[in-house]
């Protein structure tokens, strides 16, 4: 099956506000509730139902809750770059797609040093931690005042982390010929109609813009808005009757 | 001598400073060391929270580039002739 075929946006309905629900039992009142605009549910549903909101938080949170009830599993960096390369996302939204990590001190540090503790204790030796490294997939997430949002990140065993060796120079232009299959990053900067945006320091959300940007700037992982939008890839391509079926089960076991 | 026909207007509070308009403008927009966010490249910071900025017309197409790929659609493009925004 192609990988176009399993592409699946959430939509608003009775049984996916439950999982919503689920979501803001992790998230209210934390920091980042407080500084974010996704505390209000009237705000998760106003965009023709359609799921236009995220920051790193809400969307793992959500993916690992809605993961549990459909075999599906959040778009990770590499099937993006895929999808965006056969025009097959929204040319006019944006995608929270992980984190990149820089070896040097910045933005969000607690978070910095908690995440690259945990890859040292996973990963040992198969990530340089003196080099940017990204995570992507799904990243569990749980209430901790310790941390700047009151929201602490762990990696889980669908949780992809790899070095990129592009993300060591500058932002530049790529063409997506030049995509890395196994990171969704270009191998390249040079030409081609594409960008890659790039900082140095901190953790920074790594996000899919429009058609055409590689983003790996924006340090505040808790501000969002309409313009992003949340997809899954499936796991096994379900009907839509199969599909209704499970939510009713879901229904009736809450 | 070419007149400076588009003015360049961006609404700063509401950038997520992604960095999309300084990589594919970096003439004109550059990153604040400070906070992040983007910053128009000798714009002006008025009260409103906008920065703007008068451009030549040879530099309107890189602008226009910079205003399409912005996530969030804070930077916009006016045409001082026709009154109009463009974006």
């Amino acid at each position: 099956m192609n990988l176009e075929e399993k592409l699946l946006q959430v939509t608003y309905n009775d049984d996916t506000d439950s999982v919503i629900d689920q979501f803001l039992n992790i998230y209210k009142d934390t920091p980042a509730d407080l500084i974010s605009n996704l505390e209000q549910r009237n705000i998760l549903r106003i965009y023709n139902r359609k799921i236009k909101v995220s920051n790193i938080f809400f969307r793992n949170a959500f993916m690992k809750i809605y993961s549990q009830y459909f075999n599906s599993h959040p778009i990770n960096m590499r099937e993006s770059s895929i999808l965006m390369a056969d025009n097959l996302l929204d040319k006019e939204l944006n995608e929270d797609l992980g984190l990149i990590i820089y070896p040097i001190y910045g933005p969000n540090e607690g978070y910095r040093k908690d995440l690259t503790e945990q890859v040292v204790y996973y990963f040992k030796d198969r990530i340089d931690i003196n080099m940017p490294f990204v995570i992507s997939g799904l990243i569990d997430v749980d209430k901790d005042y310790n941390l700047e949002y009151g929201l602490r990140l762990f990696l889980t065993d669908l949780t992809e982390v790899y070095n990129v060796d592009s993300l060591c120079g500058s932002s530049g232009r790529f063409s997506l010929k030049y995509i890395n299959s196994k990171t969704g990053f270009p191998k390249r900067i040079g030409n081609g109609d594409k960008y890659l945006s790039l900082s140095d320091n901190g953790i920074r959300r790594v996000m899919r813009i429009k058609d055409c940007i590689i983003s790996c700037e924006n340090y505040n992982l808790v501000k969002s808005n309409e313009f992003f939008e949340i997809n899954f890839i499936q796991e096994n391509k379900v009907n839509n009757v199969v599909h209704d079926i499970h939510l009713k089960e879901i229904h009736e076991n809450h | 001598m070419e007149t400076k026909r588009y003015k360049i207007e961006h609404d700063r509070e509401n950038c997520i400073a992604c960095g999309a308009c300084a990589v594919i403008a970096p003439e004109f927009w550059v990153m604040s060391k400070e906070d992040g966010k983007a910053d128009v490249v000798n714009g002006t910071k008025d009260d409103d929270g906008y920065e703007r900025l008068d451009i030549e017309e040879k530099d309107f197409n890189v602008n226009k580039d910079a205003a399409d790929a912005c996530p969030v659609n804070v930077i916009h493009i006016l045409d001082k002739v026709t009154k109009k925004r463009i974006i």
